[in-house]
């Protein structure tokens, strides 16, 4: 590229090239939604299971479930680590992610620690978690442009009004069913698309 | 009448640079290599102009014990973006204008 007096044209196509680099800079938001849509739906699975069937081993299963936390956090960890060593650029989207998601953590990490205040824990616990997904995915998607986080989470939302009408064991397995709409499969199509996301 | 278009946006290079930086957080050196294909030396020189006219910020750090050059746009750079961008506008109006005459 030469440093010479430019036409008009020139220089709309210059901002018009660029711009068109910039908006193509992908997030890599679409690892963590993998990441996090397979650990968390897996371990309501294992809730829905433990509850259901009351086995010794599904009991088991649901006492190893908590290490699946620690997992995700490993995987985000070590996935963060990678994109420190291949970003090279920045998107502007990146941080509508991340303060999205540490709101995110924030109001689960307080209303984990409140659950000995409420009778209804497991109820308010899979109601707020799917709210907090839907809203979540709901506004990034509106933001960014990506409609299958809109249409997850609004999926995510509706799923709320069976929590109350459900037994216990299936209030896990709606649960699971909500993130792996809002999370597991706008994660993979983000992945595995063109969208700028 | 219209605004005269700001000399330091005025190239190629420049130009380029600040109208990436205005679409991301930040980019580092070798990307804006990579986009604007520019050699590593010119590209640092139109680097050096735009900081120090305050258009942008370089900052300097490692990581895993190579260098990293990091890029971002001031609000002073965004001013000027727009501005460049809206006389630029009112030429093409005129262009277009004469044209039609």
């Amino acid at each position: 590229m030469e440093n010479q007096n430019l036409t008009s044209e020139e220089q709309i196509s210059i901002i018009e090239n660029s711009l068109k680099h910039s908006s193509k800079q992908k997030t890599g938001a679409s690892n963590y939604y993998i990441i996090w849509g397979a650990i968390l739906p897996a371990y309501f699975i294992v809730q829905f299971l433990n509850v259901h069937l009351r086995t010794d081993f599904t009991a088991l299963l649901s006492d190893i479930s908590m290490s699946f936390y620690a997992l995700g956090g490993l995987l985000s960890f070590l996935q963060s680590r990678k994109d420190d060593k291949n970003e090279t650029v920045i998107p502007l989207n990146e941080k509508v992610y991340k303060y999205a998601w540490i709101g995110a953590s924030i109001g689960i990490g307080v209303m984990s620690i409140s659950q000995g205040y409420s009778n209804n824990f497991i109820e308010l616990f899979c109601i707020i978690i799917l709210l907090i997904f839907g809203l979540i995915n709901f506004i990034i998607g509106g933001v960014t442009n990506f409609k299958p986080l809109i249409i997850g989470g609004v999926l995510s939302m509706l799923l709320i009004i069976l929590i109350p009408l459900s037994t216990i064991d299936y209030k896990f397995l709606i649960t699971a069913i909500g993130i792996l709409f809002n999370c597991l499969i706008p994660g993979l199509m983000m992945k595995y698309t063109r969208a700028n996301v | 009448m219209f605004n005269n278009l700001d000399s330091i946006l005025h190239s190629q290079t420049r130009l380029a640079i600040i109208s990436i930086l205005m679409g991301v957080e930040e980019a580092e050196f070798t990307a804006l290599k990579e986009i604007t294909k520019v050699s590593a030396g010119n590209l640092s020189l139109q680097l050096d102009k735009l900081k120090e006219n305050e258009y942008i910020t370089i900052q300097k750090d490692f990581r895993n014990k190579y260098p990293v050059t990091r890029c971002r746009i001031t609000k002073k750079g965004i001013l000027a973006f727009e501005d460049y961008v809206e006389t630029l506008k009112q030429y093409l109006d005129i262009k277009k204008l004469n044209l039609e005459k």
